[in-house]
């Protein structure tokens, strides 16, 4: 997905010249393209987060369009409050691109996963947080990223699964939901990594009978309530899944959502439960371990169906 | 009288091309390039007890750079506070010898390290509760020399300085490559020893290779002569030991194959 990006970024780049790439030591062997495209608009400020987000804003204060690029946790969490009061409370154009959200990172552990930033980023005001699942989305993204003029967080999955997805680039528009079925009997929600995961687990669920239509729920914030709304109309019960904390994440922002509908339904978050893990594994193990595989949502789906 | 380092790195450098491989793991450049520094720490200047590893009185070592940590796992298990078979689990599913290494994993494995930047602070908190509680434990942090991009780190150091620290002792790493490029290509620090002193530490400059003088170097600062932390400037290669991951950035990524373990074995022979 971040070359996916990186290659969309300079086919703009070169259209428009307030776009600026800023990175903290992160990008060996993909923004290389870039860098020797636009050599007066490529800058390594250092392993800085903090330096990388403050400087970045301080672009935009002159009127460029800079991507603060780098690994999702130290974006997101090391410079928080230069995202805070230098990106967001200024209301900024600064692209926050995070490479390898989720444990996207895998075995190296817990210092390099980011489970927390949907739930921090979402907590500001001014922030659209956008995660493509597909080279469509993460094309389409990055355009309307740029478009958009205002403070963006983009999680860029390190090793997307390659699945087909039912919809061209005109589909993609940062804010809409995009509906990939037509089942009925329950709804989920998934983004990012975990779109082909519930397209899988949707795919299991049709051979027990179960018609589980799933949203590509790209657009995190401004969440989309009425595909919400659509899918409570059509299928009652709502699932949501992420490679995230469960706490504060789509699963957060759907519920808070619902529950001011005072309108009851089946409704459960699937997604990390609030906790680091003990031991170590690859990203498919990990996946596992947080019942978070293909074959583990279906189950839940099913259990959660059956109460 | 010196041990003998020599024989001790090279199987520790040995065990970590081993475990690289097994676990296509990355970071060779880095384990490599501090790998004489641990040997010389665990067998020849941290204080502890292998029967009780967890006495509080011990001195502390903390691995800022955690992206090293095979290094820091086969020095553990060369100084015998780990079973050396652990290390056949390093890096695969379902471990607690994670990458990154995490507290209270294994002896001495004293606190989380992977984001850079981090240890140095947790090494002077450490170092001041020591001396809060009376304790007469030395606190050690191996950071790299990229690593001291980051502002926490001369925050930190300012402040250790203030309180004159001197059981602290901040050991940098210094091979001149960090994840994109050379130092002197990103922020060109030029002397570091010149920087830790403007922020008031006794600095000394070595070459992180040689044994002698990484002993000398240690043991005068844990000595205490002065009231002011340490900080040991290493002069070293990234990969050192292995001739075709020496002083090359891309070793910083990649994960030595069969035919490369092969060769690292043969380099590297007792
Ligand atoms: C806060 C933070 N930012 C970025 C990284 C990614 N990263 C891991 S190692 C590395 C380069 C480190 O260079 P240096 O400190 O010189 O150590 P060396 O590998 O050369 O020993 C980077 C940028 C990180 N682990 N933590």
């Amino acid at each position: 997905m971040r070359s996916i990006f990186i290659d969309e970024l300079t086919k703009i780049a070169r259209d428009d010249a307030r776009i600026a790439l800023l990175m903290s030591e992160c990008g060996f062997s993909v923004t290389e393209g870039f860098a020797q495209e636009f050599p007066d608009r490529y800058y390594n400020v250092g392993i800085a987060e903090q330096s990388l987000v403050g400087t970045a804003a301080g672009a935009a204060l002159r009127g460029l369009r800079p991507v603060a690029y780098n690994m999702a946790m130290f974006l997101t969490m090391r410079a928080f409050e230069q995202i805070r009061v230098d990106v967001a409370y200024q209301n900024l154009p600064v692209i926050l691109a995070g490479v390898g959200p989720g444990v996207g990172y895998g075995s190296a552990g817990t210092t390099h996963h980011t489970i927390e930033d949907i739930a921090i980023m979402r907590a500001l005001p001014n922030m659209t947080i956008v995660f493509p699942a597909h080279e469509i989305d993460a094309r389409a993204a990055t355009r309307q990223a740029v478009e958009l003029g205002k403070p963006i967080y983009i999680g860029l999955a390190r090793a997307p699964r390659q699945f087909n997805v039912p919809y061209g680039a005109e589909s993609f528009k940062i804010g809409s939901a995009i509906r990939m079925n037509d089942g009925r009997d329950a709804a989920l929600f998934a983004f990012g990594s975990m779109l082909p995961v519930a397209m899988e687990a949707a795919a299991a669920l049709a051979g027990d009978g179960i018609k589980l239509r799933v949203y590509n729920a790209h657009t995190i914030k401004p969440l989309d309530t009425a595909a919400i709304d659509e899918a409570l109309r059509e299928c009652g019960a709502i699932f949501t899944l992420e490679e995230a904390n469960i706490i504060g994440g789509l699963g957060g922002a759907v519920a808070e959502y619902i529950a001011e509908l005072n309108a009851p339904c089946v409704f459960k978050r699937f997604g990390i439960r609030d906790r680091y893990p003990e031991r170590m594994g690859d990203y498919q193990w990990l996946l596992k371990h947080f019942g978070i595989d293909a074959a583990s949502v279906a189950a839940s789906v099913k259990e959660a169906l059956k109460a | 009288m010196m041990k003998d380092y020599a024989i001790l790195a090279r199987k520790i450098r040995r065990d970590i091309v081993t475990m690289l491989n097994r676990a296509n793991g990355s970071f060779g450049g880095a384990a490599m390039s501090c790998a004489d520094l641990i040997t010389v720490l665990f067998h020849g200047c941290m204080r502890f007890d292998i029967e009780n590893p967890d006495d509080p009185a011990r001195d502390m070592f903390i691995l800022s750079k955690g992206h090293a940590s095979s290094a820091l796992y086969a020095g553990l298990a060369s100084a015998g506070l780990i079973d050396r078979g652990e290390l056949e689990t390093y890096g695969m599913n379902d471990t607690k010898m994670i990458i990154h290494p995490k507290r209270g994993t294994y002896p001495c494995i004293d606190a989380s390290t992977g984001a850079l930047g981090h240890g140095i602070c947790q090494a002077v908190g450490s170092a001041l509760a020591a001396r809060i509680l009376k304790c007469d434990a030395n606190v050690f942090v191996l950071m790299g020399d990229g690593e001291c991009n980051e502002g926490s780190v001369w925050e930190n150091a300012a402040f250790a300085s203030k309180q004159k620290l001197n059981n602290l002792t901040a050991i940098v790493d210094r091979n001149g490559l960090q994840g994109c490029g050379r130092d002197a290509e990103v922020l060109n620090y030029g002397d570091m020893g010149e920087k830790f002193r403007a922020f008031g530490f006794n600095t000394i400059d070595i070459d992180g290779h040689d044994y002698e003088a990484i002993e000398n170097a240690l043991k005068t600062a844990a000595s205490r002569s002065t009231d002011k932390p340490t900080a040991i400037i290493a002069k070293t290669i990234k990969g050192r030991g292995i001739s075709y991951m020496e002083d090359k950035l891309e070793w910083h990524y990649k994960s030595p194959n069969d035919e490369q373990l092969k060769i690292a074995l043969e380099e590297l022979a007792l």
